[in-house]
């Protein structure tokens, strides 16, 4: 699935909610590790969160968007042959990288009052599309073949997510889990990583916007 | 009558079910990555052009086997002092190279090894991680339009190469894996580069006390 797609999909929801009360608009960044590669991948997200009715009621609705950007790669290596060369066998060293993007919606249930704030969690679902890439350092492919290489890959499906946080005044703090795509893998290159399933902890603020009136 | 179709159709369906895993590598268009995960597959730039193994599939309804793609096979005939361990491909062009002449699209590509008489699959395993030629063992590379044993293969071209055997282990089952690479020419006419292998051999494919 193209960006492209899951940016139109994500106007065209935004573009058919009709806001009757006060919106707010959330934007955190944090960290995030990804869950489903033994933590390999370390990544900032950067999150736009967008309530359609007032935030603060017992259950609200959102949408939302979120890149996630590299912050180290994954290093490893891999061994690469040669028939003409020596020496014959060689480590390579490689390094991973993952670029998520995410566009859903979600439900926010208010739960407990702590301290002037609340607790609250979140369901949410959506697209996911993630794209790696691989480089190998100093990889002389004339004469070496690297045995069982990597390759970037690029996909996304649906996936969903639990987040749990706390609120006080507009300030956001927010433990969030996210599944991997839900891709089948039957006939894809053969890759040493999986796709990432985010668990990221994130701080924002929230901007309240004017009502409509209607 | 409908249940006899079935049936026909589910035995054809079993009819060698071996599979393989053709993934194309990024650095080398046209062939297959270097794996060792038993992919069943070999693959080389033969002039340039990409040659890749296949199963010769005979007529579906001539009830023969299909040919693998691989075999390794002992020749015991030819010479008193030793004997010839073959490894024998069979595969074909996608696109042939331009005035490449020899037989058709399709046809054996062979490495032959001198080895010593009563050559064992012990012995054969002992060569994970070996590259030839090595030592007095050479390397002899052949084409050929029908298998290399066949008496009066006129089709055929004789030159020399290079193999590496990266990996050989015994599998469950009495498997054999082995994968690697190789290269070689024929004169001046037939350039072979890039060559590489990864297969998992059941007894039938490695004939071999």
């Amino acid at each position: 699935m193209q960006p492209k797609t899951l940016f139109l999909f994500f106007i065209a929801l935004a573009l058919s909610i009709h806001a009757f009360s006060q919106q707010q608009i959330n934007i955190a960044t944090g960290l995030s590790v990804d869950m489903n590669n033994k933590g390999n991948f370390v990544q900032t997200p950067v999150y736009v969160q967008w309530f359609a009715t007032n935030p603060n009621k017992i259950v609200s609705f959102f949408v939302y968007g979120e890149m996630f950007f590299p912050v180290a790669g994954y290093s490893g290596s891999d061994s690469a042959f040669s028939v003409n060369t020596q020496p014959n066998a060689i480590k390579i060293s490689k390094t991973i990288y993952n670029y998520n993007l995410c566009l859903g919606l979600g439900l926010r249930f208010k739960t407990f009052k702590i301290n002037n704030g609340y607790l609250f969690e979140e369901l949410t679902w959506g697209l996911s599309y993630q794209k790696f890439t691989v480089n190998y350092k100093n990889y002389n492919s004339t004469n070496y073949d690297i045995l069982n290489p990597d390759k970037g890959l690029n996909n996304g499906s649906f996936f969903c997510g639990f987040n749990i946080g706390y609120k006080k005044n507009n300030w956001v703090l927010k433990l969030s889990a996210q599944t991997p795509p839900f891709i089948l893998r039957l006939k894809e290159y053969p890759v040493s990583y999986n796709y990432a399933a985010p668990l990221q902890l994130t701080i924002g603020y929230g901007f309240n916007l004017q009502k409509h009136k209607k | 009558m409908k249940r006899s179709l079935f049936t026909f159709i589910i035995i054809l369906s079993f009819y060698s079910c071996k599979k393989s895993f053709f993934y194309e590598d990024p650095y080398n268009s046209g062939l297959s990555i270097f794996s060792s995960k038993n992919y069943n597959v070999c693959s080389a730039y033969i002039n340039d052009s990409a040659w890749i193994s296949e199963y010769n599939n005979p007529s579906i309804f001539s009830f023969t086997p299909n040919t693998s793609p691989i075999y390794l096979s002992i020749d015991t005939v030819n010479n008193p002092q030793s004997d010839t361990l073959n490894i024998v491909w069979y595969g074909g062009f996608k696109y042939s190279p331009p005035g490449f002449v020899p037989f058709q699209e399709h046809f054996y590509l062979t490495f032959a090894f001198p080895v010593k008489k009563n050559f064992t699959k012990t012995d054969f395993l002992n060569w994970n991680g070996k590259l030839f030629p090595s030592g007095t063992t050479s390397t002899t590379v052949l084409f050929s339009s029908l298998p290399y044993y066949y008496p009066n293969n006129y089709s055929q071209m004789t030159g020399s190469g290079k193999i590496y055997f990266v990996k050989i282990s015994s599998q469950p089952n009495n498997g054999t894996s082995i994968s690697g690479l190789f290269e070689g020419n024929i004169g001046d006419t037939i350039l072979i580069k890039k060559g590489r292998f990864d297969f998992l051999l059941d007894p039938s494919q490695i004939n071999l006390p």
